[in-house]
């Protein structure tokens, strides 16, 4: 079997062709680490790109530098770097021709971000413990921020929407680039001096690098020292800046930070008219309680009077008479009731009933009853008494309990 | 005692006014101090109003010399 065989020259530029035909490897970014760095004397810069999985050789000629390369690339650098990857024939190998290289900004302001954010949360400068209170009602918002761009708008619509009527005033200040952090604190510091209720220090989103200013120490300082309450509002809901960190509070953008600094007004005025109202309400339902008093006293007042007593009394003595009235009525009808016992018992008794039989009550002429055989002779006229009538006898003989005379 | 009043902050004065509709509840409160109370309550509202300033305000711009001067 006979095999084709090539040249190396061949394979090399066969797999050249490979690597040229793939618009990847044309246009390609790639991150690392610089590791190796040769600024040859023809211009050309010779390194070597290193992340933690392996190596990439890298060439950047005289004129791809002279455009695409700001700084002097060290061992060390963590960089972006654009441009394609081709075989250098005459070795049989790939490397990465540089057309720009630029720092690997995230990496390395991230990094530090971290570590300043370590450094001070260790010094406490974010402790809650030193946060000041955002006060309820501000009526002078310092706003330290750009003086163009959407922040200060926003700030100002949200003001102006919940609150026409307390004052805006704003440091215009750098809040990216050279200069932006110092231009900030120049911004807290002038806020101090005008003696505001409150300061918002923010700017809009941006990259990371935009929003570097809000990272430096000096910002976080002078916020942390600011004795006015600090509201801070950078970039978006998701961006978190030193200052963020430090600040008495943070929001998540500017327009929300002029939520929490202005007051409603609507809401205050509409406390302020139910506070009147009801100030009103109890005033008059004092008056009532104290009306209602005044009646009662005269009611009291009115039962006190002589004419009312002497009427009272009156009735008094009217209530008695008709007592005494009733209870001489009971008496004499409990009274009457018992002599009619005693009537009826009476007659029960009476010598007369004892007649109704045959009884005869029996006297001499003369009246005296006859109450012995001795009171009476023999020839004697005597009377005996019946209830219809009287006898008249005469006694024929006498006999004493047998006894004949 | 004008310059106490402008010192109390809007949430002092909120608070007292709060108190005093409190004590007007006190169905034991004499009429005097009902009147007086009714009298301060009116003056802190007042106070408050005054306060709250509805002027409306332009956004004013610190300067290079640092006096205030409009936006834009």
């Amino acid at each position: 079997m006979r095999r084709n065989v090539y040249s190396v020259g061949q394979v090399n530029s066969y797999i050249q062709n490979m690597f040229a035909q793939d618009f990847m490897m044309s246009h390609i970014a790639v991150r690392g680490e610089i590791s190796n760095c040769k600024y040859h004397s023809s211009g050309h810069i010779y390194f070597t790109l290193k992340d933690e999985t392996g190596v990439l050789k890298a060439v950047m000629f005289r004129g791809n530098a002279a455009k695409g390369l700001s700084f002097h690339m060290d061992v060390g650098d963590r960089v972006v770097v654009l441009g394609e990857i081709r075989i250098y024939e005459r070795d049989g190998q790939y490397q990465l021709y540089a057309q720009q290289v630029t720092r690997d900004g995230v990496g390395i302001l991230y990094q530090k971000f971290m570590e300043r954010k370590k450094e001070l949360e260790e010094m406490g400068m974010f402790a809650q413990e030193y946060k000041r209170d955002i006060p309820r009602y501000a009526f002078r918002i310092g706003v330290v921020t750009a003086p163009t761009g959407a922040a200060i708008r926003d700030i100002q619509n949200i003001s102006h929407r919940r609150n026409p009527y307390v004052q805006l005033l704003l440091y215009p200040a750098l809040v990216q680039g050279e200069g932006a952090a110092a231009s900030i604190v120049q911004g807290i510091y002038a806020m101090e001096q005008k003696n505001v209720d409150v300061i918002i220090v923010g700017r809009g989103g941006g990259s990371m690098e935009d929003l570097w200013a809000f990272n430096e120490e000096i910002v976080a300082r002078a916020i942390f020292e600011c004795p006015i309450p600090i509201i801070s509002a950078v970039g978006h809901e998701t961006d978190y800046t030193i200052a963020d960190y430090v600040a008495d509070l943070r929001a998540p953008t500017p327009s929300a930070a002029a939520e929490l600094a202005v007051f409603d007004y609507r809401q205050v005025q509409e406390r302020l008219d139910m506070s009147a109202q009801t100030l009103l309400y109890r005033m008059n339902q004092q008056m009532e309680l104290a009306r209602g008093k005044v009646r009662e006293y005269q009611l009291h007042l009115k039962a006190l009077h002589p004419k009312n007593q002497l009427m009272q009394k009156r009735q008094y003595l009217t209530d008695l008479e008709e007592n005494l009235e009733r209870s001489i009525q009971e008496v004499l009808q409990k009274k009457r009731h018992q002599l009619e016992m005693y009537a009826a018992r009476l007659d029960g008794c009476s010598p007369l009933k004892k007649l109704q039989g045959p009884y005869a009550f029996l006297s001499r002429s003369d009246g005296k009853p006859i109450r012995s055989v001795d009171d009476v002779q023999v020839e004697e006229q005597i009377e005996a008494q019946l209830l219809d009538g009287k006898i008249v006898a005469r006694v024929c003989g006498t006999e004493k309990n047998g006894v004949v005379k | 005692m004008e310059t106490t009043e402008a010192k109390e902050s809007l949430e002092e004065m909120f608070e007292q006014l709060d108190t005093i509709l409190e004590n007007m509840e006190d169905p034991e409160l004499s009429l005097e101090d009902a009147f007086s109370l009714y009298e301060q309550g009116m003056k802190k509202i007042q106070n408050c109003n005054q306060k709250l300033d509805a002027v409306e305000k332009k956004m004013l711009q610190i300067a290079e010399d640092g006096t205030e001067v409009p936006f834009e």
